[in-house]
């Protein structure tokens, strides 16, 4: 037989379920915003019942339920979703990341609506031309002179401006290290992201062995996690033990495996290799004790790897072709003059422009700037006829036509970017929004639950109002 | 599936960024008229759209060219036809000189009027156009051509002045003022000079043309690939036999088509190869007469000084007036071993239709009476000509001389078979042993002949000059042609279809003004509206 306050007993256990459970609801309500939140749920169970049966036990009517309990609280996520979504994470920020970075590089090129060097070296040969015409006349050779301090002075803005941006990504030091960049905070914040994650770990372990579920640091730290995959690939284990999760992961990251027990100390820092040889100049992630993670110049093409960090190398390696293809027609047009001007009998003044884009000194003879008509009038039209040549033998194109190239690659780069970028966009919000599907929170839902709870609780109360009478008939009105 | 709250605000911000940002574009391209704003906008056009902006700057620059061609070569034509003019003039002149009726003073005052035409000429040959002389090659922003005393120097040089008019090709678009008659080229070359020449061939070897390569090797120097002036013709005998002074190479003609030619290959170096182009052509006012080493440099004019300007109209003009001043008969007796002290005279000429015929002979007398003619050639004095004086005789004839007959010793060409007919003169009283050059050159005839020849050569470079006046004017038409086409195409490339684009336009306000107001009402209704 259960004691008198037994019906009691059940109400207040219903009261402090339900309040229990609306205060589930409300911390879901104030956090239906928050990035990484997963919705929790009260999990209810029934308390044992009054009682087991057993040799002393009287013989009445079967069991006695006893009420209500709250056996856990959880979060609702599939965990089975969360690798995909870091999987489209990195695939996704390989490429934004490289959207910013082109579009920066493609308004570097002012072509074709404004004045860009394309309509300088059409104007540079026009200038020429007009020399061939008037091959004495020292006011056409001080407008070719002109014309070519224009075409030196935004051939190297152009070269300088895709410097500044290769450098706002990774901007040398004294080799191997790497001064400032992009790519260089990216990598302090994967350091800070896996410290982050470590100390979680310890406070998450700590709650799981007192058999709690720490429902939102594991939020906090899926978040983490989340935002490392960004920077490259990245798999995590979830720790075990005796088939129960332990609140331990071990990460894989970029194929460095890093443990939480025992804690892995990491921190990755980035190297431009100072070796002579094929690997010169290089960008390597290293770790501290490990040394060479990977190599990011030679895996800035691999896609399937992923991540923000060869993204940004990529796009680096490209800025740094689209330099090469510049300096390569400064020159060549130099080389080219020189040649037509030593061609015998020779110009008294054979170089037009000196200098290269590389060393920075690109720029017209200053013994020509300073007097224009030593520019031999009489070589104008084998200047001008440069135009229609080759670059070399085995480069079977002319000037011209390898800067079109040039404008080709940076706008195909550009817009090739762009497309994967807004694909791999819409991929990895459609792994959002069924993470969110799943784990989200519905404020309807959450007002509907809120009102049944809330029912719950009055019910509860009504119960145990109705024992309050019931009692007050033992305890006051029976007249003993 | 289920949605939350936070799904759905999502969406709508991505929708909405997205439709905005194609309104964006779509604004773009309507508010600058193009589709094509950056590279990236088509990147597999852009190459070509680059390449179509340049031809079509250039084919400006081309017009242009064209232009500055055709004027040059409308004032090379028509101060070539003012110079046949002025020819005409001369011939006219000379023909009235040669008549034989004139007196020595009117052929005086002839001759003052040749000279006058000479000054005529220089002026002609100093036409420019916008400050270029048109004769003078690339060294053009001075007169050319000065006359000082009875020379005429030139300060320009021999190269050509060309125009591009279509890309890479180069047209020369003036009559040369004068020429050297030949061109050394470098083919390779390590070296700061080229080599000279520093004789041009024999007078008598003038017509042989072509052209062939030098190359100097470890031991000396090679002559290859003789060919005619087409390039093609393979001549195997074009230079042949030549000898090598220290760096001098001379032709020397013993197998040889060309005769005389010397190029100076100093300032070469091993492994240098050049190609020599002798076309022996005459500039429309002749050559540059004095060949001397170092001189000569086909591209840098700053060595040239003061050519003496020789063969062409000048010499021609300035040989009609000495002939007209000396009342030039045409023929000359020269002693050239005289111990009689007699100067022969003609007394008679030779007959009219043989008036052409030119050449010398010498006419030696042995006593008692033998004069035998020899060593007949043509006027260069080396060329043989052995029908020149087939048949003559020597006789004592009756004649009219210093008021009264007497008997003179005449000698008389008349055989069959002479190039000479009816010459005849009066050798009377030589001594054993004397020896005589008669020169028959035609005189005041022979210039008329001269100015003909001249006539000829300016009126074959007229032609030239406009044919490739026609092929410029041409040239312009293609161009026009072109640029239409060129401008369609770049428009095909970059313009924007104005219709379709505000077509778009609306659809995407209409969807995005959709998109917002759908956002709006669902975001607006949620349970709380219902709730007590």
């Amino acid at each position: 037989m259960p004691g008198t306050f037994f019906g009691l007993e059940i109400g207040r256990r219903g009261l402090q379920t339900h309040q229990k459970s609306l205060d589930v609801t409300g911390h879901n309500l104030a956090n239906s915003s928050t990035e990484g939140y997963s919705r929790q749920e009260a999990v209810y169970s029934v308390t044992d019942p009054y009682t087991s049966p057993d040799l002393d036990s009287m013989a009445t009517a079967g069991q006695l339920g006893s009420g209500v309990q709250t056996s856990m609280i959880r979060r609702i996520r599939d965990q089975y979703l969360d690798p995909q979504v870091r999987t489209s994470n990195k695939d996704r920020f390989y490429w934004e990341d490289q959207t910013f970075v082109l579009s920066r590089v493609e308004a570097s090129f002012a072509e074709p609506a404004a004045d860009g060097i394309q309509d300088q070296l059409v104007e540079f040969f026009k200038g020429w031309q007009n020399l061939n015409n008037n091959p004495q006349d020292p006011g056409v050779k001080a407008s070719v002179e002109e014309v070519g301090v224009q075409l030196v002075s935004l051939m190297s803005y152009t070269y300088r401006q895709l410097g500044d941006i290769q450098e706002s990504i990774v901007k040398p030091g004294t080799l191997p290290n790497v001064e400032s960049g992009q790519l260089k905070d990216q990598v302090g914040r994967v350091n800070d992201l896996l410290s982050q994650v470590q100390n979680l770990t310890e406070d998450i372990a700590r709650i799981y062995r007192v058999g709690q579920q720490p429902n939102d640091l594991l939020d906090k730290r899926d978040l983490l996690l989340d935002e490392l995959a960004k920077f490259g690939p990245l798999s995590v284990v979830n720790g075990t033990t005796d088939g129960k999760p332990n609140g331990e992961v071990t990460l894989t990251y970029f194929g460095l495996t890093i443990t939480t027990v025992p804690r892995s100390q990491t921190t990755f820092s980035l190297r431009l290799n100072d070796q002579e040889g094929p690997l010169y100049g290089h960008l390597e992630l290293h770790e501290a004790s490990v040394g060479k993670v990977i190599d990011l110049t030679a895996e800035s093409g691999n896609t399937v790897m992923g991540g923000s960090l060869l993204g940004l190398e990529s796009s680096r390696q490209s800025i740094i072709g689209f330099r090469d293809i510049l300096d390569d027609i400064a020159v060549t047009l130099r080389d080219q003059i020189r040649n037509k001007n030593s061609a015998p009998p020779p110009a008294g003044t054979p170089d037009f422009f000196l200098g290269s884009l590389a060393t920075g000194d690109y720029r017209v003879n200053e013994a020509v700037a300073s007097d224009p008509s030593i520019i031999d009038g009489k070589k104008a039209a084998l200047i001008a006829g440069i135009r229609n040549e080759n670059m070399s033998a085995e480069r079977d194109y002319t000037l011209e036509e390898c800067y079109g190239l040039l404008v080709t690659n940076v706008g195909n780069r550009a817009r090739g970017t762009d497309n994967m970028a807004a694909n791999q966009q819409a991929i990895q919000e459609q792994m959002y929004n069924l993470r969110e599907s799943v784990s989200g929170v519905s404020v309807d839902e959450e007002l509907t639950r809120m009102i049944q709870f809330q029912y719950g609780y009055q019910a509860s109360a009504r119960v145990v109002d109705m024992m309050d009478e019931i009692l007050e008939v033992i305890i006051n009105r029976l007249k003993p | 599936m289920r949605v939350t709250n936070r799904i759905i605000a999502g969406n709508l911000t991505k929708a909405i960024a997205g439709n905005l940002g194609k309104l964006a574009k779509t604004q773009e391209q309507l508010a600058t008229g193009k589709i094509m704003n950056r590279p990236s906008d088509r990147p597999e056009n852009i190459s070509q759209l680059l390449s179509v902006k340049g031809a079509l700057s250039y084919m400006e620059q081309h017009n242009r060219n064209l232009d500055d061609g055709l004027s040059y070569l409308s004032l090379n034509d028509s101060s070539m036809q003012n110079l046949g003019d002025i020819l005409h003039q001369a011939s006219e002149t000379a023909i009235q000189g040669a008549q034989g009726s004139y007196t020595q003073a009117d052929l005086a005052a002839l001759a003052e009027q040749i000279d006058g035409m000479i000054n005529q000429v220089v002026d002609l040959a100093n036409t420019s156009v916008g400050g270029r002389y048109i004769f003078a090659g690339t060294r053009n922003n001075r007169p050319p051509f000065h006359r000082e005393g009875d020379s005429i120097l030139y300060t320009g040089d021999q190269n050509g002045i060309y125009r591009e008019v279509l890309s890479g090709e180069n047209y020369r678009i003036d009559a040369p003022g004068i020429t050297l008659g030949f061109e050394v080229l470098p083919v390779v070359t390590t070296s700061a000079s080229l080599p000279a020449v520093t004789q041009r061939q024999v007078p008598s070897k003038l017509e042989n043309t072509g052209i062939f390569t030098i190359t100097r090797t470890e031991t000396g120097f090679t002559i290859e690939n003789p060919t005619r002036l087409d390039g093609v013709t393979a001549v195997p005998n074009l230079a042949t036999s030549f000898s090598v002074t220290g760096d001098v190479i001379t032709i020397d003609g013993v197998t040889d088509e060309l005769e005389g030619l010397t190029i100076d290959m100093s300032g070469t170096s091993v492994g240098d190869q050049y190609k020599v182009v002798i076309d022996n052509q005459l500039g429309v006012f002749g050559h540059g007469a004095e060949i001397q080493p170092g001189v000569y440099e086909v591209y840098n004019p700053t060595v040239i000084k003061d050519h003496r300007v020789d063969e062409g109209i000048f010499d021609t003009l300035f040989k009609l007036r000495d002939r007209l001043r000396q009342a030039d008969t045409g023929i000359e007796i020269e002693p050239l071993v005289s111990a009689s002290n007699v100067a022969p005279d003609v007394v008679r000429m030779q007959f009219t239709e043989k008036i052409e015929n030119t050449g010398m002979f010498t006419i030696t007398f042995t006593a008692p009476d033998i004069y035998t003619i020899s060593d007949e050639l043509k006027l260069d004095g080396v060329t043989a000509n052995d029908s020149l004086v087939a048949g003559y005789t020597a006789e004592d004839r009756l004649i009219w001389k210093d008021g009264q007959l007497t008997t003179r010793k005449i000698l008389a060409i008349n055989g069959a078979g002479s190039e000479f007919e009816g010459l005849e003169i009066d050798l009377t009283g030589l001594a054993d042993g004397d020896q005589y050059r008669v020169v028959i050159d035609g005189g005041i005839e022979s210039s008329i002949k001269e100015i003909n020849d001249r006539v000829d050569s300016l009126l074959q470079k007229r032609v030239g000059i406009g044919s490739r006046t026609r092929h410029f004017e041409a040239l312009k038409d293609q161009i026009l042609d072109l640029e239409t086409k060129l401008t369609e195409s770049e428009s095909k490339l970059e313009d924007a279809d104005i219709y379709k684009l505000s077509i778009s336009m609306s659809q995407e306000q209409v969807t995005f003004q959709a998109s917002l107001a759908s956002g709006a009402n669902i975001l607006q209704v949620s349970l709380l509206d219902f709730l007590k």
